[in-house]
């Protein structure tokens, strides 16, 4: 019963394939209307299977498995593919194409709601090419813009990249485990981590799985697509970025069995992903507009989740996925307002005692959270890394409201206030995630030598460089070398503009007018 | 080539300066989101004849000036315009086609347009001949750079040297950035850095470099500055107050030097590929830009309008005398075109109101300042600058500590904001506040509206109000003189033609819209509010003319107003229609009649606009109205001033029973009562001006809005807190988004100039004209028509030149 219910959802939203775009263009209320209601069933599915998943457990079958993972992206995808089809519905009223448009929505959002559901590597492969080829579809939904073009451009190699090694990493699996079924698969690979040996083609498949995602999730060098793809309606963005960009992070959670199995891989997700996330979040700071600002935040939450995932913390990179999807989906929906309301002060100056008196502040208050849910820092490495983000991230609110002249007692209640709050929600969420996720994640701390504990250290100690940067980038008269990292970080290293020189000239565009 | 490349920078540069800024002053300012108002993108062209400035625009720029064909086609085919009209359009603009020919002419789309070679830039060139992308790559970085000196907000990290003037913070980037070098322009930063450290002088020696003479560059900067006209706009507003002040306004020359710098950076990395060589040496030699008239195509246009004029003399001549009685109500709305619904609709609801209409800020130009603000909003036309300050204030409430309060609460805000927005914590903001954000997409789905109270209780919104009493402020003069007020109210009164006879309810309704997460919501508010609700404008003049020091001090200069009149405050929703009152005088015998006749005027209003929504005609539109001003997906939440084609200054008696379609800019005027012609003069120089304005910015949107319009909505990218882009880059969009000229089947605005339709003599019109240059060129250059209401409106003549009036036939 429950997987024929489950099957319902990609069914229902992939049976768009069968109007062609002229013919769903030529009736596009209908197919707008109808990419709502199969949006919606595919909803209504996710919450009942969510139901059933509580009370009478899930399923792992050879077509569909579906436990805590499967249930919260199908939560999360039902949501977001609800709000974006609804939000299509008056924003592209009137455009030539919205039938098309409605069509490749529904299409894409089946492809990724039947990845997420996939209960054996064959059909993962499918959905998860699937995905990204209709997606392309609406990537280039103005296909007449040259940015729109040169940007799908670099997806398309990294996504075929990516393919690639997802298709490597499946057929070793199949081979060293004798099933397609991604259930024997996570069952053989628990095993394997009870009798704490790999061979050392179960390694090449993790390292080929990690590929796949650090390609499919705009890790730094092949995150430039990314922040280029606003040459499309927004409700693609709000899609791409809340939806469709996890999928590398949902590989790595979905294969965690098999992904922890290599501790080298691991390594690699850390370094990979933790300077993604300060490359993105320092070149944040410095975009001027609000979609390309977004997607340079994505491209940091994404290297935070892969990081998350290096450092084994399979659980808060699933809490992350859907934290983010949430937050960057209604970011980007609501991005037209970007110009309305009170303009935040938010450079005030920061002075270094202050920073460091509000440092040891947010150390203690992120210690004793951290304690009173029961995760103290020193057994959960994983977690000191989080946390000591959490705790770096909170020093300069608490430094300017606590010390900063001028703020008065109510400021500095307010956001004490608000930090405890932080605090509570963020080791309460992670708490939660792993209680829900133990039984379907490995263990939650992998055995890791030496060389982890380093790579955790030089971690953290990225991040405070972010903070030393913030700290001197809003000095009254900045150093030179400041102003110029400026500049450079503006540009997001250059990389960008290096792969968009060598595409033009081995895949030129179309000459323009 | 080498000699081109090695001339040296001359060191006696010609002053430059003088073709400098003439060009700067070709291109049209550019509002910030926060106050977008329209613009007339051929302002600084007004000089020119119309079809010369058109022709000139279109070689330079390579842009369409003229309207699509399909909607003279189309006219043609529905009987609008006549193969008549299309004759005497031919005589008027010298075309020499048939009217057969001309209307062949309608049914073939327009040829592409080119940039003249006289005009073209290196980028231009380079891109011919290699087939490259250069002016792409130019504008895409300048207008990167551009936008981090002018962000208003959005980085959170603000470009190092905004504090130095545009072009030298521009170079001292450039010190740095090697994605020019990236994308194979060698050399770049080394070039740059071998430039004057000046614009103007930069510019020679650009020119120089590139061997082109400054008496022969007019076109080619004017064509530099148009590959960035939306930044140049914006820069030649942030020196707006300055021009009006009569000062000089360099700020486009720093962009002007940037686009030129690019141009010899082209030429040195460039310089030497094949075929340009020769390509660039033809450029040079191009003969000087000699751009006619296109006569044949200005027929077309002025056919067009023909049809126009003769369905509207056609409507005057018709008009039946309305009746006069004494109003109950006279009500002043402003002169925009959705009044015109509104009033219609009013008038029609009862005998005994009477409508007038004003420009929306009602004559006091104010600086509107929000409780616990340091800075207000100028409430009033951006041709003029605010007069005095007024302040918000909460009436009988501990004003000081509520305003106190908000600016902690607001600095707890800013707190969170950076927390979102920080690099390290917005990790740790994302996984805990991340979850909040389904609240939010939940109420987008539902489309509920939040009403941001920014840091007050909520219930308190309601109560804030205007003050005319100086309010604590930063120590700075604020409020209202009791001597002012005097005078002000005289001068609106007199402008409005309101002398006597006054209702015993007179009610000043201003406009505003509401839409949510709409970039260009601005726009759809009061023009002559700043782009801003006419809110507090209403409210301070209803104030002031209830105020007894005022009516006794009128009276004594001969209005007298009756002690029962009282004057109430209005804002008329354009997006929904609803009226709401402030400060209503609740214990007034007329005012809960005057609440039931707006309430079915706003119902009345909503079935007038159905139709151009789209909506069934049975069907109550009021619910897909709201849900269209709160609905975050919906991209047409109204038609705003889309189709307006006249500006008319007459007694309402002239107009009214008249259907206008909501196309009319109506002003209420009574030349007998207007000793002097002051008052005329008044109209003719700003609000006629302003609705120039208005229409000229709908015109070029329609004719080519990738260059004079904002683009598709559904791509727009808010920049810098103000602006938006189309798409992740390229200059700044101004005008107005396709979504609100098309609704996806026809164009629901028809692109003809503006018909200002004046009751008053010839010759006190032809005097303003004479007095005021700039007016004086709108007319005579062609850039609206003027006609003045004879005989009581039974018969329109059109202003042919001094002393030429020519009476509009109306027979067919």
């Amino acid at each position: 019963m429950l997987p024929w219910l489950l099957a319902l959802a990609p069914l229902a939203l992939l049976s768009f394939a069968a109007a062609p775009d002229g013919c769903a263009n030529r009736h596009a209320r209908l197919m707008r209307s109808g990419a709502l209601a199969a949006a919606g069933l595919a909803l209504v599915v996710a919450v009942l299977g969510a139901g059933h998943l509580a009370l009478a457990g899930g399923h792992s079958g050879f077509w569909i498995r579906y436990d805590a993972v499967s249930a919260v992206m199908l939560l999360l995808i039902g949501f977001i593919g609800v709000v974006v089809t609804t939000y299509s519905r008056r924003y592209l009223d009137g455009d030539a194409g919205q039938g098309r448009f409605a069509r490749w929505l529904a299409l894409t959002l089946g492809a990724v709601t039947t990845l997420v559901l996939a209960g054996n590597l064959p059909l993962f492969a499918l959905a998860w090419i699937g995905t990204s080829l209709a997606l392309d579809r609406l990537l280039l939904f103005y296909a007449e813009r040259p940015g729109a073009q040169l940007a799908w451009r670099k997806k398309f190699v990294a996504t075929r990249a990516a393919d690639a090694a997802l298709v490597l990493a499946l057929a070793l699996l199949a081979w060293q485990f004798g099933s397609l079924e991604i259930g024997a698969i996570l069952a053989g690979a628990k095993a394997m981590a009870a009798e704490g040996a790999a061979p050392a083609s179960v390694h090449l498949a993790a390292f080929a799985l990690a590929l796949a995602a650090v390609l499919k999730s705009a890790q730094f060098p092949v995150h430039g697509w990314l922040p280029e793809v606003m040459e499309t309606p927004t409700p693609v963005s709000a899609l791409l970025h809340a939806g469709i960009i996890n999928a590398g992070g949902f590989l790595l959670v979905r294969m965690a069995e098999v992904v922890a199995l290599s501790a080298a891989t691991l390594d690699a997700l850390v370094v990979v992903g933790a300077f993604t996330a300060v490359f993105g979040a320092a070149v944040m700071l410095t975009q001027t507009s609000v979609k390309v600002s977004l997607a340079w935040s994505t491209v940091a939450q994404m290297g935070f989740m892969v990081l998350q995932c290096g450092l084994g913390a399979f659980s808060a990179a699933l809490l992350h996925i859907v934290a983010h999807g949430l937050y960057k989906a209604h970011a980007f929906l609501t991005s037209g307002g970007a110009a309305q309301g009170r303009r935040h002060e938010t450079d005030a100056p920061l002075t270094l005692p202050a920073l460091l008196a509000a440092l040891a502040a947010g150390l203690g208050l992120t210690a004793l959270v951290a304690l009173a849910f029961d995760m103290p820092v020193w057994t959960h490495p994983g977690v000191a890394v989080l946390g000591a983000a959490l705790m770096l991230g909170l020093a300069p609110m608490l430094a300017s409201a606590l010390l900063a002249p001028g703020a008065g007692r109510f400021v500095a209640l307010r956001v004490s206030a608000i930090a405890l709050a932080v605090c509570v929600a963020y080791f309460g969420l992670q708490a939660g995630a792993q209680a829900l996720l133990a039984p379907v994640l490995p263990a939650q701390e992998p055995a890791r030598g030496p060389f982890a504990l380093l790579l955790s250290a030089l971690t953290v100690a990225a991040f405070a460089a972010l903070l030393v940067l913030n700290l001197l980038r809003r000095a009254p008269d900045p150093h030179p070398a400041i102003r110029a990292l400026y500049v450079h970080l503006h540009n997001g290293l250059y990389v960008n503009a290096l792969a968009n020189r060598a595409f033009l000239r081995f895949w030129p565009l179309p000459a323009t007018k | 080539m080498s000699d081109i490349l090695d001339r040296p920078a001359e060191a006696a540069v010609p002053d430059l300066l003088p073709l400098l800024r003439r060009v700067a002053g070709r291109v049209a300012p550019l509002w910030p989101l926060q106050d977008f108002v329209a613009v007339n993108p051929f302002f600084g062209l007004a000089e020119q004849p119309f079809g010369a400035a058109l022709a000139r625009l279109s070689a330079i720029g390579g842009v369409e000036t003229l309207p699509p064909r399909a909607i003279i086609a189309e006219a043609l085919a529905e009987g609008r315009v006549t193969q008549a009209d299309l004759a005497a359009a031919a005589a008027e603009t010298g075309a020499t086609e048939t009217p057969e020919a001309l209307a062949a002419r309608a049914r073939s789309p327009l040829p592409p347009r080119a940039p003249a070679l006289a005009a073209r830039s290196v980028a231009d060139v380079l891109d011919a001949t290699q087939g490259g992308r250069w002016r792409a790559l130019a504008i895409e970085e300048i207008a990167k750079w551009c936008a981090a000196w002018c962000d208003e907000g959005q980085a959170a990290w603000p470009m190092p040297w905004r504090g130095e003037a545009l072009y030298g913070a521009w170079r001292a980037a450039m010190r740095h950035d090697r994605t020019p070098e990236a994308m194979g322009v060698r050399g770049f930063r080394a070039t740059i850095a071998a430039l004057p450290q000046a614009p103007a002088p930069a510019i020679a020696a650009c020119l120089a470099r590139i061997g082109l003479a400054p008496a022969r560059a007019e076109e080619y900067l004017h064509r530099c500055l148009l590959d960035l006209a939306g930044w140049a706009g914006f820069l030649r507003q942030r020196g707006w107050k300055g021009e009006l002040a009569g000062e000089a306004n360099d700020l486009p020359l720093e962009l002007l030097a940037i686009r030129c710098a690019w141009d010899v950076a082209l030429l040195a990395a460039h310089g030497e590929t094949p075929g340009f060589r020769a390509a660039w040496a033809e450029r040079l030699a191009a003969a000087p830009l000699a751009a006619a008239p296109e006569a044949d195509e200005l027929a077309l246009q002025a056919a067009l309008e023909k049809g126009f004029q003769r369905t509207l003399a056609r409507r005057f001549a018709a008009a039946a005398p309305a009746a006069e009685a004494a109003p109950a109500v006279q009500a002043a709305f402003c002169i925009d075109v959705r009044s015109e619904l509104y009033r219609r609709a009013l008038e029609g609801v009862s005998p005994r109101v009477a409508t007038l209409g004003f420009a929306g800020f009602f004559g006091f130009a104010l600086e509107y300042v929000r409780l616990g603000d340091a800075r207000g909003a100028e409430q009033c036309p951006v041709l003029l600058r605010p007069g005095l300050t007024i302040c918000e204030a909460l009436p009988g409430r501990d004003e000081a500590a509520i305003a106190e309060r908000r600016g902690l609460a607001r600095r707890v805000a800013d707190l969170w904001a950076s927390f979102r927005a920080s690099a390290v914590s917005s990790f740790a903001y994302v996984e805990t506040a991340g979850f909040l954000a389904a609240g939010g997409l939940l109420k987008g789905l539902l489309r509920r509206k939040g009403r941001d109270a920014d840091g007050l209780d909520p219930a308190l919104l309601d109560a804030l109000a205007p003050s005319l009493e100086p309010r604590p402020w930063h120590g700075r003069p604020n409020g209202f003189a009791p001597a002012q007020r005097l005078e002000a109210a005289e001068a609106v009164l007199r402008a409005m033609s309101l002398t006597h006879g006054f209702a015993p309810l007179v009610l000043l309704c201003g406009h505003g819209s509401s839409t949510v997460n709409n970039p260009h919501a601005a726009g759809l508010d009061c023009g002559a509010c700043g782009g801003h609700t006419g809110e507090s404008n209403a409210r301070v003049a209803a104030m002031v003319l209830n105020d007894p020091e005022v009516r006794a001090g009128l009276a004594a200069r001969g209005i007298v107003i009756p002690e029962a009149t009282r004057f109430v405050a209005g804002l008329h929703d354009t997006t929904t229609d609803e009226v709401t009152l402030f400060d209503a005088p609740e214990n007034h015998p007329g005012l809960a009649e005057l609440r039931g006749w707006l309430a079915a005027a706003s119902a009345r209003t909503r079935a007038m606009r159905a139709p151009r929504l789209g909506l069934a005609a049975a069907a109550d539109p009021a619910p897909d109205i709201r849900r269209r001003s709160a609905d975050w997906s919906e991209v047409r939440p109204e038609w705003a001033l889309a189709n307006n084609a006249a500006f008319i200054v007459a007694p309402r008696a002239r107009t009214q029973g008249l259907d206008l379609e909501g196309r009319a800019f109506l002003h209420s005027y009574v030349w007998q009562e207007d000793k002097g012609f002051g008052v005329l003069e008044l109209i003719m120089t700003a609000p006629m001006v302003v609705a120039n304005w208005i229409n000229l910015q709908y015109y070029g949107s329609v004719v080519d809005n990738a260059a004079m319009g904002s683009g598709n909505k559904t791509l727009h990218n808010v920049v810098g807190r103000l602006g938006v882009l189309e798409g992740q880059g390229g200059d700044l969009r101004p005008g107005l988004p396709m979504q609100s000229l098309h609704d996806g089947r026809r164009w629901m605005h028809e692109p003809l100039r503006l018909h200002v339709l004046i009751e008053a003599p010839e010759a006190a019109m032809e005097a303003i004209l004479a007095r005021h240059a700039p007016v004086r060129n709108l007319v005579e250059n062609g850039w609206l028509h003027l006609f003045q209401i004879a005989e009581q409106g039974r018969v329109l003549r059109r202003y042919q030149g001094p002393g030429r009036w020519e009476a509009l036939e109306t027979a067919d």
